[in-house]
């Protein structure tokens, strides 16, 4: 890992006796694109806000390079940020909103020009030198916040939900714009967002958080893949968690004896050592068939349920069921839609299935952090 | 809404219109066309008055009244800066620091228009008294020579009618900042401009509305007051309100006091266009 | 008994000092009509009939200034009330009159339609009651036959007198001198001169700390005597060197003031200035240093007067109430209240025994209070005082124009 760009060093910041961000150490490696995610109320925005200098910290001390910039104001940090709802100054142009850094640093009036035109160029706006903000659309805005702030060459830029105001093809598009701009000028981004989906298109790593604290920090996959508490593997998507217990370790895999009895298997490289944990499994993981219909041969989904369709829904790419096992669990599973007369695959409500998958797919969760699993699963699910 | 509304839904907003219309029509246009009309006339109370069209008095007003018409206007361009200076730092404040404070200091600044603006005046006049508690007391200790006093001076009329109007001005400025993102000072700082830069760059510019409404809500009223001259100056204070009401209450010389009245409104509406000009490269409309 | 309270000052509103114009004032000066245009102007010339020698009515509006009638602690008069109680006749007192040219606005428009104006009485000033007579705005009366008191006991000089010379429109209410107050704290001569009012030397000395009124009659009138001039025989070319006088003294005078004069004298912000003799009385009640001289050259008796409004509905009853206060006994009470002058010397005897009757029960300080008043020159002016003393000039409507248009650039130049 090449030296830290970013370093926040054990920040803590308090309002009051609310604590925002908790004992908080982070390092972000030069020309990343780093998320911190989480639902609102997490603490992503204010840590954000600490490192463009908005907020002072309680305690703890925040380095860009070896720099530690903790005490500097804003104007003497080498960050700058693109403002959720973009912050665009009203009564000036685009040319004087992207200038404006450039002219508080005293550019010479032909460098402005030279760099505002390239940066208008960088954001597919050239000609859009005089208009004022209110006359752009939303995306257009958002480029012109962008390119406000990356004229300044900074070494890290800050985005703070910058696209969660546009609408969905809108923000699906600048989210595309974003990566390859990032790549094309390769500095480090600091993107907070609540948008899981968001955060896993671009990032390069993610840091979710939760009260202040950071719950889980890896790239998109393994947070996806191998959650590591209920709140991650709620937060990044749907899943379904069974209660068990680690019977046996037997090199890379480890058994687990669900209430049921039923025994699964897990990679061991999934778990922490616990005896009670969770057993997690995606919902696209789960192959769900008729109960006695065959198996095919040499399958690897060798974790097996029983159970009962509750309810089944089409949904175009897939079919969601809802199947209650014989203990009373009810798990979500997506089927792909693979043939072309989809309706006569549909299992029926009522219908005794059968769920099988790949050991290799199961997650396992430290039963010890086990929280509320309801609300982190909603948020997920709404957004 | 009656059927012929309903067939007629144009007229409605010019319905809306009707009742501040006729109010204006009543307590503006008449009287200002009554006013003009009196400027013209010439007569006296017991031989009557006759429409002559007299134009000659516009000059003579304003020959003989030249030095009070100035004073008035360069008072309320002192009382307007003055006022600005001191109620755009408290609009500020309010509308930024405030809190949860926001209402109770907007209260407190509105608070002293719960008393009449003359008992108002009058207490200033007790306070600066040449031997009341303030001078008094700064007397007996040595501060100040014996001979010293504020009343019957520029100072303790300026300072009067910027005391009266300051609310007039704290008002609008903080409704304009009140509205400016405080992002966008965030944003200026993020961009490399200091406290002070970003206030010069960005909240100023974008309070400017509020300056312009501030401005000519104090400049308007101070410079035809009269009841600080009145109460707080001496002849060498007088303003041109005061020079008109003494013309119609005590002189009964209608036709040149309206014609100064005339006069005034002229002086401050050209005022204002220079004021507007002035302002012009400003944005107006955020 | 009576009892005298200090801070309970008669102090009718002299000045010009009322704010606002009414509408109907300004309407009036449009109107194109000139006011008395019927011709029927009863004027100087003493034609027409007196009203009066009938039966009253039972009602009186009487109009009045502020705290220019006595009252006890429930703020009521006890003479209207004496006077209700032996005639019947309900009365309505109110003090609408804050200055003589504003109450006139008010009440122009309807004596100009030849309408009532709802009062019986008015109190207004002498020059105002020559102005009023001109534009046939009163009634005549008849005093020998309605007001038989002011016959027997008003003072001579009040039968004579310029405005109105044989008491066909107005009998006096009460009369008052201006002249010069000062503070001896603030002074370090004797003032006894209007000269000590106008002179350079001495305005420079105490520039700033000079008090002079806006009421332009007052102010004119004493420049003219110091000019050596009989106001009422003033020319407009003594006007005009009178305001050379006060325009040379201007730029040191504190202010052109009204009543309110009386707060700066008696807070020590003037050193010397113009004053009404009612006003320092009241005042060295509270500060016996402050003093009021009638300069050698001489000062100003004005006197206001009741009449009646042309076309008002009760005169007969307010002839009565006319007649009523003219008892010796009842001048006395008025006088012991509002302590300008009274116009019945006979009042000063009453004063006296009232005096005499406090200290018998006990009440010294109510009997020393009465005793000041009836001993008092600016309350029972002497006769060498009153040989001082001038009245001001009727003004006819182009030498008041001129008057005030001089007396302006005085005061606000």
């Amino acid at each position: 890992m090449p030296e830290a760009d970013v370093r926040l060093d054990r920040v803590t910041k308090r309002f009051g006796s609310f604590t925002a961000v908790d004992d908080l150490s982070l390092e972000i490696p030069e020309g990343e694109f780093f998320s911190l995610l989480g639902p609102s109320g997490c603490g992503k925005t204010t840590t954000l806000r600490m490192i463009g200098g908005f907020e002072e910290v309680t305690s703890g001390a925040i380095y860009l390079g070896d720099q530690n910039v903790t005490d500097l104001p804003p104007f003497k940090r080498a960050t700058n940020t693109v403002f959720q709802n973009y912050a665009l100054f009203p009564h000036l142009s685009v040319f004087e909103n992207i200038a404006f850094g450039l002219r508080r640093r005293k550019t010479a009036l032909g460098e402005i020009r030279r760099q505002v035109a390239f940066m208008l160029e960088l954001v597919e706006l050239p000609g859009y030198e005089e208009r004022r903000p209110n006359q752009l659309s939303g995306g257009q805005q958002q480029r012109v916040a962008l390119a406000r702030a990356l004229v300044n060459n900074p070494r890290v830029l800050l985005l703070d939900e910058p696209l969660g105001a546009l609408d969905l093809k809108l923000r699906k598009q600048m989210q595309v714009e974003l990566k390859r701009i990032q790549s094309e000028i390769g500095i480090t981004f600091i993107f907070v967002t609540h948008d899981q989906e968001e955060a896993m298109t671009m990032s390069d790593r993610i840091a979710v958080m939760r009260a202040g604290r950071i719950e889980q920090l890896g790239a998109p996959e393994e947070l996806y893949e191998r959650p590591t508490t209920e709140f991650v593997a709620g937060f990044l998507g749907v899943s379904n968690l069974l209660d068990g217990e680690v019977t046996e370790r037997d090199g890379d895999m480890v058994s687990i004896r669900l209430t049921n009895g039923v025994l699964v298997q897990a990679p061991a490289a999934a778990t922490n050592g616990a005896a009670k944990v969770r057993v997690g499994i995606r919902p696209e993981k789960l192959r769900v068939v008729p109960r006695g219909a065959e198996v095919t041969a040499g399958a690897t989904e060798t974790n097996v349920l029983e159970g009962t369709v509750l309810d089944a829904s089409y949904i175009g790419v897939s079919t969601q069921y809802l199947v209650k096992t014989a203990e009373g669990h009810t798990l979500t599973v997506y089927a792909q839609n693979l043939t072309t007369s989809g309706a006569s695959e549909v299992l029926s409500d009522g219908q005794d299935v059968r769920l099988s998958w790949n050991p290799q797919h199961t997650f396992v969760i430290d039963d010890a952090g086990r929280s509320d699993p309801e609300a982190p699963m909603e948020e997920a699910r709404t957004r | 809404m009656p059927g012929w509304l309903r067939h007629h839904k144009g007229v409605v907003p010019y319905l809306f219109l009707l009742p501040g219309g006729l109010w204006l029509i009543v307590f503006f246009v008449v009287p200002l066309l009554t006013t003009a009309s009196v400027a013209l006339q010439e007569g006296s109370l017991a031989s009557g008055y006759r429409l002559t069209f007299n134009f000659g008095i516009f000059p003579e007003a304003i020959g003989r009244w030249d030095t009070q018409l100035l004073r008035s206007l360069q008072y309320g361009l002192i009382v307007t800066v003055l006022a600005m200076l001191i109620g755009y730092p408290m609009a500020y404040t309010i509308a930024f620091r405030g809190g949860r404070y926001k209402n109770i200091l907007l209260l407190l600044v509105i608070l002293p228009f719960f008393t009449s603006f003359i008992i108002r005046t009058i207490s200033w006049k007790f306070i600066l008294a040449d031997q009341g508690f303030l001078l008094g007391t700064l007397k007996e200790i040595g501060l100040l020579d014996q001979g010293f006093r504020l009343l019957a001076t520029p100072v303790a009329v300026i300072s009067g009618i910027t005391y009266n109007f300051l609310p007039f001005v704290v008002l609008p400025l903080y409704v304009a900042l009140e509205r400016i993102d405080p992002r966008l000072i965030e944003a200026a700082t993020d961009l490399y401009a200091s406290r002070f830069q970003a206030f010069l760059r960005v909240t100023l510019p974008l309070s400017i509305s509020g300056v312009f409404a501030a401005s000519l809500l104090s400049f308007i009223p101070a410079v035809g007051d009269y009841l600080n001259a009145e109460l707080l100056g001496s002849r060498n204070e007088t303003m041109i309100g005061n020079v008109i009401q003494r013309l119609f209450l005590v002189n009964r010389d209608y036709p040149e006091a309206a014609a100064l009245s005339l006069i005034l409104m002229v002086g401050i509406l050209v005022s204002i266009f220079f004021y507007i000009r002035l302002l012009r490269g400003q944005e107006l409309t955020v | 008994m009576r009892i005298m309270k200090m801070e309970r000052r008669a102090r009718p509103a002299r000045a010009m000092a009322a704010v606002g114009v009414t509408m109907a004032l300004v309407l009036g000066a449009c109107g194109i009509e000139p006011g008395g245009s019927n011709g029927e102007t009863a004027g100087a010339s003493g034609g027409g009939e007196p009203v009066g020698g009938g039966e009253t009515a039972g009602v009186l509006n009487f109009t009045n200034w502020p705290l220019y009638i006595d009252q006890d602690d429930d703020g009521n008069s006890p003479t209207i009330q004496q006077f209700e109680d032996e005639t019947g006749i309900d009365v309505t007192y109110s003090e609408a009159i804050q200055d003589n040219s504003s109450f006139f606005g008010t009440i122009q428009p309807q004596l100009q339609a030849g309408q009532d104006t709802g009062h019986d009485i008015i109190v207004v000033t002498d020059w105002m009651i020559g102005n009023m007579i001109e534009l046939g705005y009163l009634e005549q009366i008849d005093v020998e036959r309605d007001i038989p008191n002011f016959m027997e006991h008003a003072a001579d000089k009040y039968k004579d007198r310029s405005y109105d010379p044989d008491n066909l429109y107005s009998v006096p209410w009460q009369s008052g001198i201006t002249g010069i107050g000062y503070n001896p704290a603030l002074v370090d001569e004797e003032i006894t001169s209007l000269a000590q009012l106008f002179d350079p030397e001495f305005i420079e000395k105490y520039c700033g700390q000079i008090g002079m009124f806006s009421e332009m009659r007052d102010v004119i009138s004493l420049a003219l005597l110091y000019n050596g001039v009989i106001p009422e025989e003033a020319t407009i070319e003594d006007v005009e060197a009178a305001q050379e006088i006060l325009l040379e003294q201007a730029e040191c005078v504190r202010g052109y003031y009204g009543n309110e004069y009386a707060d700066d004298f008696a807070n020590g912000s003037l050193a010397i200035t113009m004053a009404w003799s009612g006003d320092v009385f009241q005042l060295q009640l509270d500060n016996p240093d402050l003093q009021f001289v009638v300069p050698d050259e001489g000062a100003i008796l004005w006197t206001d007067n009741m009449a009646i409004p042309k076309g008002a509905e009760h005169p007969n009853d307010a002839l009565a109430m006319m007649d009523y206060v003219y008892r010796p006994e009842v001048a006395a009470q008025v006088a012991e209240w509002v302590n300008y002058i009274t116009p019945v010397p006979g009042a000063q005897e009453i004063v006296i025994q009232h005096a005499d009757e406090a200290e018998a029960d006990g009440d010294t300080e109510t009997a020393e209070y009465l005793r000041a008043v009836a001993e008092s020159p600016l309350v029972f002016p002497t006769d060498e005082m009153l040989s001082r003393l001038y009245s001001y000039k009727v003004l006819s409507e182009e030498e008041e124009r001129q008057w005030a248009e001089l007396f302006q650039e005085v005061t606000q130049g």
